[in-house]
């Protein structure tokens, strides 16, 4: 009986769909002049200035506009990083001019506040082409690559040279490269939600310790370190156990290739801020009754800092 | 001597007999289904351009023989050289899994017919004494054929689960 009514319950299930967000290569922001070199500290850096970008060149927006349309025929619509600029400056501008009625206090915002409000998705789709002339015509070399924003692992690739092309305008021609290496593309990210849905989303988890803080990771806690007890935690915790400490030292832990369940106990959908909340609670009991400040990055990162909030 | 002759005529008479029967069984088996050979031509949107080389007694059956070939190569092959490098199906068996539904949608004058959106009637004939290999050109409505397959359940939307 329960059984029975579990069933339909796991089959409407759905996992929370990450986001994917179409972006110029930074070679190709490079090749055409839109990079802002900015002082890190001595150090000269440049960064591609996308909104420049969108509002100078005259291919990306078709590109951006053809890839996107046919993802929304795969039922996967893309956020726009032209109008995700767009709207992040409004909502900054607005949260400035935004002041209580009764006190006249602003909108709080902390300095990491402020690097995070950028546009961000948590697959970011790189496009990179190039126009090629030959003496048989124009040609398009095209590169389309995904990344996992929080592991930086590529998860689809597709690359084509198109056949040099006398006829056709360097429009058509790019619309032909998309439709020739979107399926093959599309197939590749299939494969990574079937992994997803096998064996669990992927994960970094960070546990960092306040200056401030009185312990450190290799206190002993009825006689055993906490990076053991979190360790163990972990075990008990991924999917299958997979998981790999990369670093560990009286500081800070990391784990990467962490794979989380998608769904809890009750069936309901989590990512790594949920899973984060799990280890967060763990710590907050006895026999360890720590304070810990839980940050995370989309649906794929989360931070611990044990000590304070 | 008489009787000898006779004996070598009787045995070549059976040889050629055997051997025509197997032929004519071979264009109807599934062996001639898997005989063919294809060439990628061109992708437009939503559809993939195909050669298709298959074997036939005649130019009639090669050229039907043709269009459900390429739909099995982007179906369960894959086209070396097309975006569907790997089959559209990617489940190995699937062809075995689904045989009720595949048996009816790829039966002669089946639902597959539907997603060829052209065929080139300039034909490439080689013939031999027994069979003839004839090369079509065939364009696949390959965007149509996946969500056929999608709303059949044989393979799932890029947002299942989600």
């Amino acid at each position: 009986m329960t059984a029975a009514l579990m069933l339909p319950v796991l089959a409407f299930a759905q996992a929370k769909k990450p986001t994917l967000m179409v972006l110029p290569s930074d070679n190709w922001c490079e090749q055409r002049f839109f990079m802002t070199t900015f002082d890190n500290q001595g150090t000269k850096q440049k960064v591609p200035n996308y909104k420049q970008a969108f509002q100078e060149d005259t291919e990306i927006g078709q590109v951006i506009s053809k890839i996107g349309s046919l993802m929304i025929d795969r039922g996967f619509p893309l956020k726009d990083a032209e109008q995700e600029i767009k709207a992040i400056e409004a909502r900054t501008a607005e949260d400035n001019m935004l002041v209580s009625t009764t006190s006249g206090s602003s909108i709080a915002e902390s300095p990491l506040d402020k690097l995070k409000n950028r546009a961000k998705a948590d697959i970011v789709i790189q496009i990179w082409w190039k126009v090629n002339k030959t003496e048989q015509g124009k040609s398009v070399s095209f590169v389309l690559e995904a990344f996992d924003a929080y592991t930086s692992k590529r998860i689809a690739a597709s690359t084509g040279n198109g056949a040099p092309n006398s006829t056709e305008i360097v429009p058509v021609l790019l619309q032909n490269a998309i439709t020739a290496n979107i399926d093959g593309f599309v197939s590749q990210l299939q494969s990574h939600f079937d992994d997803m849905f096998n064996n669990g989303r992927e994960i970094l988890l960070t546990v960092k310790k306040w200056n401030s803080w009185d312990k450190d990771m290799e206190t002993e806690i009825d006689g055993e370190e906490i990076t053991e007890h979190i360790n163990t935690w972990m075990q008990k915790n991924t999917v299958k156990g997979r998981f790999n400490r990369s670093d560990a030292t009286e500081n800070i832990i990391r784990f990467d290739q962490v794979k989380i369940p998608l769904y809890d106990a009750n069936n309901n959908a989590i990512d790594a801020r949920q899973f984060g909340k799990g280890l967060q609670k763990y710590l907050k009991t006895a026999p360890f009754n720590f304070e810990v400040k839980l940050m995370t990055r989309g649906l794929g990162e989360a931070i611990l800092v044990l000590g304070e909030k | 001597m008489k009787k000898n002759s006779l004996f070598t005529l009787v045995i070549a008479l059976l040889l050629t007999t055997s051997c025509k029967t197997y032929k004519s069984s071979v264009s109807n088996s599934t062996a001639a289904f898997y005989n063919y050979e294809i060439q990628h031509q061109g992708s437009g949107a939503g559809t993939e351009t195909v050669k298709v080389f298959s074997y036939a007694k005649n130019e009639k059956e090669a050229i039907e023989l043709g269009k459900l070939n390429a739909i099995r190569a982007i179906l369960f092959k894959g086209i070396p050289n097309a975006d569907y490098q790997k089959p559209m199906v990617p489940e190995v068996g699937a062809e075995e899994k689904y045989k009720s539904y595949f048996n009816e949608f790829l039966k002669p004058g089946g639902k597959y017919l539907k997603f060829i959106a052209l065929t080139n009637n300039n034909l490439d004939v080689f013939k031999s004494t027994e069979q003839q290999k004839v090369g079509i050109t065939v364009t696949i409505q390959k965007d149509n054929l996946r969500k056929e397959l999608e709303a059949a359940n044989i393979i799932k939307p890029l947002n299942y689960g989600f």
